[in-house]
């Protein structure tokens, strides 16, 4: 990024879909090279070409209210909330040349060090410290430009972070992008600090923007315009963050009392193109009325909960787990 | 680095066989090796017709989405659906079973715009 002008950004959101669709925005509606920081909420992000459903914990989220955005970038299932920092470093170049993650991360792990983290680049793009990997990072490009971001897990809830992305994946057949699973650790852990992330954040920010040159910038009107834009079409919808999965199948057997149900689904576009049912239960009226109403009804628990809700409770319960 | 002298090439690391009014395109053997392992190939714009530069579809590899270009304006007539299966297949023979798309040509006057072997060899050196 040297010897061009580079702008510095600090999110004002701990919104995910805001700070999404700003990464985006800064991607493509700018011509500077920029280094970008947020922050949150407790969310977790998938990959581009990832399977949402088959790669979270879709009862532990729910209930705990945590909700599921997909990014623009590759790679696999992060977990973020208040205790990470995200930063994302946008930057031109040379088609063809853009993606060198051990450049582009090279000056976080600087940072890192200085910071008295010893960290070191991983060998699936990831940063560690010590076998435990602190980062995980990612890129996209677009035309001239590359986006690298990554986490830095500072003070995270590692146990949500692990509950969060415990998956039933056996239950899914496709061709999507799969997540790895690492074991993480926190830095504030490792540098027993106290500090709080925000701070942490500002140390780090204040470090790239000398290394860079990088001049602060506010976002203008304009952006905000089009990063609403984009959160209200897009980052905000069921059909980017789950319908957008990659084609699958999905095949789950669940028991209540002495029924059981068996239900194998084709999903295209988050959209059930093909469902049957095998049940015990005496009256398979009820059964052909249920796969009647799912068949082209979205993979989307209320939704169905909402197309079941004129059958006896104990179908309901059984179809609908049997279907996440 | 393998750059067959029958084919056409793109700035963006894309390949250009013709044949007739149809452009037949993946990427180059180059772009494939700077890339990695190939994990997803995304192309959802079969039958539409796309000016030159417009995107085609995405491709996945260790972690990096780019976007694919059209090199030439067409309507897109046909997609390598062995991909979706198999998007490996870019990595290990990208100037044949790796191909992506098939154009038909509205613009072929375009392909004269599109690098020679020699000339995308200096490209990459």
């Amino acid at each position: 990024m040297e010897h061009k002008k580079t702008l510095y950004v600090i999110s004002k959101s701990n919104d995910p879909a805001y700070n999404l669709a700003t990464e985006e925005v800064l991607l493509r509606n700018y011509e500077e090279n920029i280094v970008f920081l947020y922050i949150n909420k407790p969310s977790v992000i998938v990959g581009k070409h990832q399977n949402t459903l088959s790669e979270i914990n879709l009862s532990f989220l729910k209930s705990h209210n945590i909700p599921v955005y997909r990014r623009l970038s590759g790679g696999g299932t992060v977990y973020h909330d208040l205790g990470n920092i995200n930063y994302c470093l946008i930057e031109n170049g040379e088609a063809g040349k853009l993606v060198d993650f051990v450049r582009a991360t090279t000056p976080v792990v600087e940072v890192l060090k200085h910071l008295g983290i010893n960290a070191r680049h991983g060998k699936r793009n990831d940063l560690l410290c010590g076998y435990k990997k602190i980062s995980g990072n990612a890129c996209h490009v677009y035309k001239s430009r590359s986006m690298h971001h990554g986490t830095l897990l500072y003070n995270s809830n590692l146990s949500y972070l692990t509950e969060s992305l415990k998956t039933k994946n056996i239950h899914f057949k496709d061709r999507a992008v799969k997540s790895v699973r690492s074991e993480v650790e926190n830095i504030s852990r490792i540098i027993k600090s106290k500090k709080q992330t925000t701070e942490f954040l500002l140390e780090i920010g204040e470090y790239l923007k000398k290394k860079y040159n990088a001049q602060p910038w506010n976002l203008t009107t304009k952006d905000i315009e089009k990063i609403d834009e984009l959160i209200k079409n897009k980052y905000e919808t069921w059909q980017w963050n789950y319908g957008y999965s990659p084609m699958y199948e999905f095949k789950k057997a669940y028991k209540t009392g002495n029924y059981t149900f068996l239900s194998q689904l084709k999903v295209e576009k988050g959209i059930i193109q093909h469902i049957e049912i095998k049940s015990n239960y005496p009256n398979a009226n009820f059964i052909k009325k249920a796969e009647k109403v799912i068949h082209m009804a979205y993979h989307e628990k209320e939704y169905i909960q909402n197309c079941l809700s004129d059958l006896p409770s104990e179908i309901q319960e059984g179809i609908i787990n049997s279907l996440f | 680095m393998n750059i067959p002298e029958n084919l056409k090439f793109t700035k963006d690391h894309e390949w250009v066989k013709v044949d007739g009014d149809v452009a037949i395109v993946g990427i180059t053997d180059f772009a494939q090796n700077e890339l990695g392992d190939i994990v997803f190939v995304e192309i959802e714009t079969e039958d539409e017709d796309l000016e030159k530069e417009d995107v085609f579809g995405t491709i996945e590899a260790v972690k990096t989405v780019s976007d694919l270009y059209m090199p030439v304006s067409g309507k897109i007539i046909e997609v390598n659906e062995e991909l979706e299966s198999k998007p490996e297949l870019v990595n290990n023979d990208p100037y044949n079973e790796g191909w992506m798309i098939k154009i038909k040509m509205s613009k072929p006057e375009q392909l004269n715009d599109l690098l020679t072997a020699a000339q995308y060899q200096e490209l990459i050196s």
